[in-house]
């Protein structure tokens, strides 16, 4: 099949070509297009959520505006599914990931991330009249519902002897489990689950764990190192002015 | 049982949207799937076998996988060779070529339902196929694919809240991301099937209506 051949070495001529093109700094890239793009999957309140409006915003949003600012150029947010967000990232969906992302060592080997910006625990909220669950350790036996691939479910995963682990693509259909009596516990890091507190009376926040050990970063693909600089320079310039401050006043209400 | 009126009522402006952006991304696949799917359809009954044997390998390969799948191949995927395609575009082009291996074998399937004398008395009329293919066997086997053709349209309409999965905020995207805020899971889910349901049964009607006009016409 002489034709079948020159068909495939087309494909490869052509995917060659492409992949040759696309080989300028990211950082460069960023300025030159005045925009950094930023992926979020806007579930997670208060850190990244679509408000009332349709409009996306939340912590990890300002923050991310208030970076932009420091590289003189414009944010641009796009809204994707957690469960992708890794694989987008690789296929330069866009530049960075700001979507309450803890860094891990699992992490760190095939992405980079920026200085932490954010810091906080794992928690677990059960139902009202759940009185059996009052540490990591009661988890035992017991089913948890999950966010998949965060690092709650990495958690809940390390315990041992878990009865079943329900791991969903958001966390709102954690809780669901949850209010409708098929998981007992859900897992997640504290400043999401707090926020999910105000709106669901039926649950309640039983114990906190890995305390100051969830620090959020900024994802990069590995190759980005001058814009890893920059955006940790940012993260500085951004703490020192006080903006940080107010960010985390509006979202948080205290003062860090 | 407690059913919020409210928050559906509330829910139905960004439902809407999302709907209409279901609209437009079924369209454009059915624009895809139907130039892909004729072409793929004609070539299975050429005379040229190579042509034949392209297009039953691409039916095979894409009838065998699931779209779900190939909507993450062309999202995720291209890009490791260099075609990085926005959400829309890839969802557009997966569900394209999706569809055109379906209506190809429909288009086959009409065409192959007319008497093979048909084709005969054509060529032997002193037509070439090709001629023998517009004037004789088309027009007659359009007749019987428009109602498969409406089947895998709806089933493409309904297909596309896969797409939701890269982020395409569709209906079904919509109708996550607002009870991702409210909780009210059976309120949201139940006015999103409402609005497909809308969507569906408009494309049985129109496609009914066009059954009935060309019965007329014949």
């Amino acid at each position: 099949m002489k034709r079948n051949c020159v068909f495939w070495l087309g494909i490869l001529v052509f995917s060659l070509v492409f992949s040759s093109i696309a080989s300028a700094s990211t950082l460069d890239d960023i300025k030159a297009r005045g925009k950094i793009i930023i992926g979020t999957d806007a579930t997670y309140p208060p850190m990244e959520f679509h408000d009332e409006s349709g409009e996306i915003v939340g912590f990890d949003i300002d923050l991310g505006r208030a970076i932009a600012e420091e590289l003189g150029v414009e944010a641009v947010f796009i809204d994707t599914a957690w469960d992708g967000i890794f694989p987008a990232l690789d296929a330069k969906k866009f530049d960075i990931i700001m979507s309450a992302t803890s860094i891990t060592e699992e992490r760190l080997k095939s992405k980079a991330m920026s200085d932490p910006y954010y810091v906080t625990s794992q928690a677990i909220a059960v139902r009202k009249d759940n009185d059996s669950i009052k540490g990591p350790e009661d988890l035992v036996g017991k089913v948890v519902a999950v966010q998949i691939g965060t690092t709650g479910d990495l958690a809940v995963s390390e315990i041992e002897g878990v009865k079943e682990i329900k791991r969903f693509d958001t966390t709102d259909k954690a809780y669901m489990e949850v209010m409708n009596g098929r998981a007992d516990a859900v897992v997640n890091d504290l400043s999401e689950v707090a926020y999910r507190m105000k709106f669901l009376p039926d649950m309640k926040i039983v114990a906190t764990f890995k305390e100051g050990e969830e620090n959020y970063g900024v994802t990069l693909r590995k190759e980005d190192t001058d814009l890893l600089e920059a955006i940790n320079q940012a993260l500085k310039n951004i703490k020192e002015s006080g903006k940080y401050d107010q960010i985390y006043q509006k979202w948080f209400g205290e003062a860090k | 049982m407690q059913f919020d009126f409210l928050a559906l009522y509330k829910a139905l402006p960004a439902l809407l949207v999302g709907a209409l952006v279901t609209l437009r991304v079924t369209a454009l696949s059915i624009a895809v799937g139907l130039v892909i799917g004729l072409g793929v359809g004609l070539a299975r009954v050429w005379p040229n076998s190579f042509l034949r044997n392209v297009s039953s390998a691409y039916i095979e390969l894409i009838r065998g996988t699931p779209l779900l799948v190939q909507i993450f191949l062309v999202y995720f995927g291209l890009p490791a060779l260099g075609l990085n395609l926005d959400p829309f575009v890839a969802g557009v082009l997966a569900m394209g070529i999706n569809s055109g291996a379906y209506v190809g074998e429909i288009v086959r399937g009409g065409i192959e339902s007319i008497a093979q004398g048909q084709m005969e008395a054509a060529l032997s009329l002193g037509m070439s196929w090709w001629q023998s293919m517009y004037y004789v066997i088309l027009p007659q086997a359009l007749f019987r694919i428009l109602p498969p053709l409406g089947n895998e349209f709806i089933a493409l309409l309904k297909d596309s809240s896969l797409v939701s999965t890269i982020a395409i905020a569709e209906l079904t995207r919509t109708g996550q991301i607002i009870i991702t805020r409210t909780f009210k899971s059976f309120e949201i889910w139940m006015g999103v099937a409402l609005f497909y349901f809308v969507m569906t049964y408009a494309i049985s009607r129109v496609v009914r209506y066009s059954e009935k006009r060309m019965r007329y016409s014949e």
